[in-house]
């Protein structure tokens, strides 16, 4: 077990340091930030005198050693745009982002799963039709449209939500709600069709013969062999989600770390790329680390295997 | 099976009961608005709907009226001495900072001083450096005196924020963008960058006593969900509502207030970079083969005016009665253009935006098509908002792009024109003759021969046309029935002050 | 029995549609009424036309612009499918190999690829598409490269789990036993029980990069406004979802019942490719 965390241990340093270099070269090659530091009508010789005070027009190595040395002590510099210090606005906003990521696998996990084995089990029925009528509309359903469209309905004719913002619980729903909706239409018909697969088996079908109940041979059989893709594809939303939710995160007005990111990739500013980009490989790398031992305790043949 | 559904969804049914929306608080005024300061510290965000919230906290040397007429604010008086360089300004006595500190000369000079600190980096720097000296002959009275005569210098002036200068000693740049002070009639309570700024009212401060308790700018970025704020009744004031939903929205007893015209919109037409757009007549051809009475009246729905061929509006000092907008007139632009050697047309970039003035998207789309017709082969990019500014200054955008060429607050010509000198890095135009004429206005101290001189400045664009003329937009803002006194300018603000909210 | 002539109507219905929006997609220029391009003004947000100010000429109504609704969507049939379809092809074939390599072989060729999927997933997909598009701009063909990018990860993910599982399996201890070659084991007992998860990833893939596009377009960072797409014309019409709701229904129903058809298609596909799964 010891060796397994230390190998995971490394596993993660290599994986941010390898985020971190991939993402310091991309955004130099992007341009510089120079205009978020002028004034509008700065004259050329000021935007000259700025390139060099930040050091942007030294070497790429030269500015990725002064990064990393200053990285180790801490400092990952300020943002151009906001005037603070990147780690600063990244723990403003991280927890938010984290929050919302975290409802909407909550979300599509409590619902993708029961429904993908329900339809499962009743194939071909109505109910395996309305579930998977459903999950081609959340497939198909772009975040912006249908998080306008539960606002119109919620928020503005119903009145039961509100329209955006934060800081209730009640203000998590619909953007969580959102966001979750691709992840679990793809995590119910994943689960379907591992299902399918799993009910074919031999030992299920020898289950089967043993008389053991429908419902019980569903829980210690099929279920735990449908869950690891099930929750290989949702560990994988978790990182696609922490950084997608930009969308969700302009329509609701949620004070996230996405759009900041985003914009700061736009806009050139650096720092704030470069302090978020880390903490989301961080997180992410932790989550799928959990994940793969999650699945050395569902299925022990991986864990003889690993 | 069922069983887990059915509980989250009695537990969503039941937070949803629970959380139905708090009964307004009283006193507490919300505006909705696309954009809130990147930065309380009012040095650091030139964006129009950046200065609106900060005028409620702070104040400014002077403003101006709706007609481009200056009016004292933190200086009450002026004069231009003998020399032509020396200003003398009076200030407004008995003026208190929020924290207590008193608004003095002294005050004002380590403002200009602090302004033009490259440390500071101030977004506004450049508006103080053609001042050479300044001097507080006592608590109430100071000289500042320019390089070279310098007419504009209050309209120059006039979008910085007084900060009190023994609390900025104290706390410093970072603190004082943490904790703003300022003399204006709201003080500073919250900010979150991404999410809202929160001002409540100050006792005592010389432009009067608020209306309200507080003021909350909520920043919500996209335009449906400010709108959906606005009827669900969680903001007060929408900023900036898409015009095809005033009708749908009026019928829900909500108002709407369209202040007369604001930002020209334009296209620049590049002429510093190897393009037909050097010559002239491509210019011009460009001009008459838009239909910008079509964009404002089916686009714009009427909510705008078409551009009288120049730069400012007829509110602004420096308007030329004399100038008529270019003519539709397909076939005048394609004769030009066959002149200039185009007869078979040429191909351009032109970079655009979404969402940052209304109906942008549309508006250069039209533009693209209509110049198809006349042989011009647009290649259109959307460029996004928050990098378009920063492209634009550092002349990486074009040769054609759209731009709001802002003359507020100031109404003067000059203010949005010293980036079109051959000096600028925005790289727009590279004139002799409009560098002269630029520095002939801004450095003419006389107001009527200041007045002509800008007059055919105006002229003088027209001919030459480095942008393509198109119209003032109006920013249509959605008001409850409850909000009383709202007033909105053509600077996409208004006083607070004279706020007040219906129970 | 019932079941199964429905099942075959469906099949059928879905080969018709797919045959429908790919003809559509590729006589765009002959066949749609009106140039996609083409605006006037002065009929903009015409309502489709069984609405009361409806309009025969333009039976799905016409746009912000003016533009005709159904010559749009039959040519931005066009870029949906090829960014969806290329995207996904490019990725699952990457994603597939890569996979199956690491779970079939482990040790450190697995760790290597698992760690090259880890840093490509800790950068989120819209920071990468954000990223690739600030440097190389936005174009059709930067799109796909983004898409496929984006994409690979997932196949690679769950197929090497899931040989990581067969591996062990008797049939596969059997086959080794009886001395076949690697290629053969993989190809032969790994592969096909792979399939059926790479069917459902490919299928929602294709839906997947078609709604992807629009997000990047919401962003500014899709195909560019003189190509029309279906995610493009569902960007624009955010603007006008309360007062023009059909720009947005269009393009909405073109992607679901082509993502019905792909699905209910690659459902059909894989149990008779299939036969130990038709069963």
């Amino acid at each position: 077990m010891a060796r397994f965390a230390l190998r995971r241990a490394v596993d993660l340093v290599v994986t941010v340091a390898g985020v971190m270099t991939i993402v310091f070269v991309m955004l130099r090659l992007s341009g510089d930030p120079l205009g978020l530091v002028a004034p509008q009508d700065a004259s050329a010789e000021e935007l000259n005198e700025l390139r060099h005070a930040f050091g942007f027009d030294q070497p790429l190595w030269t500015q990725y050693a002064q990064f990393l040395a200053r990285a180790v002590q801490g400092d990952l510099g300020q943002s151009l745009q906001f005037r603070r210090p990147a780690v600063e606005l990244v723990l403003d906003t991280l927890p938010m982002t984290l929050l919302l990521t975290a409802a909407a696998i909550a979300l599509s996990a409590a619902i993708a799963i029961p429904a993908g084995t329900l339809a499962a089990f009743r194939r071909g029925r109505p109910a395996d039709r309305a579930i998977m009528t459903g999950t081609l509309v959340g497939q198909s359903i772009p975040y912006f449209w249908l998080g306008i469209m539960l606002i119109m309905l919620f928020a503005v004719r119903l009145g039961w939500l509100p329209t955006s913002g934060s800081g209730s619980l009640a203000h998590l729903i619909l953007p969580a709600l959102t966001l979750s909706a691709t992840s679990m239409a793809r995590t119910a018909r994943l689960v379907r069709a591992e299902m399918l697969g799993v009910l074919r088996q031999d030992y299920i079908r020898t289950a089967l013969a043993k008389g053991l109940t429908t419902r019980a041979m569903l829980f210690r059989h099929a279920l735990r062999n449908a869950m690891l893709p099930a929750m290989t594809t949702l560990a994988l939303d978790t990182g696609i989600l922490l950084g997608g939710a930009v969308v969700t995160e302009t329509i609701f007005a949620w004070p996230g770390l996405g759009r900041l990111i985003v914009q700061g990739i736009l806009l050139r500013d650096f720092p704030v790329v470069q302090a978020g980009v880390l903490y989301l490989s961080i997180t992410f790398v932790l989550i799928n680390g959990s994940v793969d031992g999650l699945y050395a305790i569902l299925d022990p043949r991986i864990r003889k295997a690993a | 099976m069922r069983r887990p559904i059915l509980t989250l969804t009695l537990a969503l049914a039941a937070l949803a009961a629970a959380v139905a929306p708090a009964a307004a608080q009283s006193g507490t005024l919300r505006i909705g608005m696309g954009v809130i300061p990147s930065n309380p510290d009012p040095a650091f965000d030139t964006h129009s709907l950046a200065l609106f919230a900060y005028n409620q906290m702070f104040d400014t040397l002077v403003v101006a009226d709706d007609k481009g007429h200056l009016q004292g604010a933190l200086v009450v008086s002026w004069r231009v001495l003998s020399d032509k360089l020396t200003w003398q300004f009076k200030l407004r006595e008995g003026v208190k900072f929020h924290n207590g500190e008193d608004w003095d000369g002294a005050a004002l000079k380590f403002n200009l001083e602090r302004n033009a600190d490259p440390k500071v980096r101030s977004n506004w720097r450049t508006r103080t450096n053609e001042i050479a000296q300044i001097d507080v002959l006592d608590r109430h009275t100071v000289n500042v005196v320019t390089k070279r005569p310098w007419a504009v210098l209050l309209k120059d002036l006039m979008a910085l924020g007084m900060v009190p200068p023994k609390y900025y000693a104290q706390v410093g740049l970072d603190g004082f963008s943490r904790a703003p002070v300022g003399t204006g009639p709201f003080k500073f309570k919250a900010y979150d960058k991404l999410s809202h700024l929160t001002l409540e009212a100050a006792a005592g401060a010389w432009r009067g006593k608020p209306g309200v308790a507080e003021v909350v700018f909520r920043r919500l970025p996209e335009a449906a969900t400010r709108v959906a704020a606005l009827e669900a009744g969680e903001i007060d004031v929408a900023v900036d509502v898409p015009v095809e939903d005033v009708e749908r929205l009026k019928a829900k007893r909500l108002g709407f207030k369209a202040p007369n015209i604001a930002q020209p919109q334009i296209v620049i037409l590049k002429s510093t970079v190897d393009s037909p757009l050097k010559d002239v007549r491509v210019r011009q051809a460009i001009n008459y083969a838009v239909n910008k009475d079509a964009i404002v009246k089916s686009l714009l729905l009427g909510y705008g005016r078409v551009s009288n061929g120049q730069l400012v509006g007829p509110d602004a000092y420096g308007f030329n009665p004399e100038l008529k907008p270019y003519p539709y007139d397909p076939e005048r632009a394609r004769k030009l253009l066959a002149e200039a050697g185009h007869a078979n047309g040429f191909e351009i970039n032109f970079d655009g935006t979404e969402g940052r003035y209304p109906k942008d998207k549309e508006v250069e789309e039209a533009i693209v098509a209509q110049l198809g017709k006349v042989g011009v082969r647009v290649n259109f990019k959307i460029v996004d908002s928050s990098v378009y500014i920063r492209d634009y200054i550092t002349g990486k955008l074009g040769p054609m792009f759209i731009l709001g060429q802002q003359y507020h607050p100031s109404f003067d010509l000059n203010q949005g024109t010293p980036n079109y000198k051959s000096a600028a890095p925005h790289k727009l135009l590279a004139s002799p003759e409009f560098d002269a004429l630029y520095d002939a206005q801004a450095s003419e101290m006389d107001p009527a021969r200041r007045l002509a001189l800008l007059h055919k400045m105006g002229a003088w664009f027209r001919e030459a046309a480095p942008v393509l003329f198109l119209h003032q937009f109006q920013t249509v803002f959605g008001v409850q029935p409850r909000v009383k006194g709202f007033e909105p300018r053509a600077t996409s603000g208004a006083d607070l002050v004279k706020v007040t909210l219906d129970k | 029995m019932s079941l199964r002539l429905g099942r075959g109507w469906g099949v059928a219905a879905a080969w018709v549609i797919l045959i429908l929006v790919v003809g559509g997609a590729v006589f765009a220029d002959t066949l749609a009424p009106y140039d996609p391009l083409e605006q006037s003004l002065r009929n903009r947000l015409q309502p489709v036309s069984w609405q009361a100010n409806g309009d025969w000429r333009h039976p799905l109504g016409t746009d912000q612009l003016g533009r005709d609704i159904l010559s749009r969507t039959m040519h931005g049939a066009r870029l949906s499918l090829a960014v969806g379809c290329i995207a996904v092809v490019i990725a699952g074939t990457l994603g597939v190999m890569l996979g199956l390599v690491a779970g079939f072989y482990r040790g450190v060729l697995d760790r290597l690829l698992m760690r090259l999927a880890d840093i490509q997933l800790g950068m989120p997909f819209m920071l990468l598409a954000v990223l690739i598009i600030a440097i190389f701009g936005a174009s059709v063909r930067n799109l796909v490269v983004v898409l496929a990018v984006g994409g690979w990860v997932i196949y690679a993910r769950v197929v090497r789990v899931q040989v990581l599982s067969l591996r062990e399996r008797s049939f596969v201890e059997s086959a080794r036993a009886l001395g076949a070659s690697d290629l053969r084991i993989v190809a032969q007992h790994i592969l096909p029980n792979v399939v059926p998860s790479v069917t459902v990833l490919a299928s929602f893939a294709v839906a997947q990069n078609i709604v992807l596009e629009s997000a990047l377009s919401f962003l500014g960072l899709g195909a560019g406004p003189r190509t029309p797409s279906w995610g493009g014309m569902l960007a624009d019409s955010r603007a006008y979802l309360a007062t023009a709701w059909w720009l947005a229904a269009m393009p909405g129903a073109a992607i679901m019942l082509t993502v019905l058809s792909i699905n209910t298609v690659g459902d059909w596909l894989r149990d008779t490719l299939d036969p130990q799964l038709r069963a």
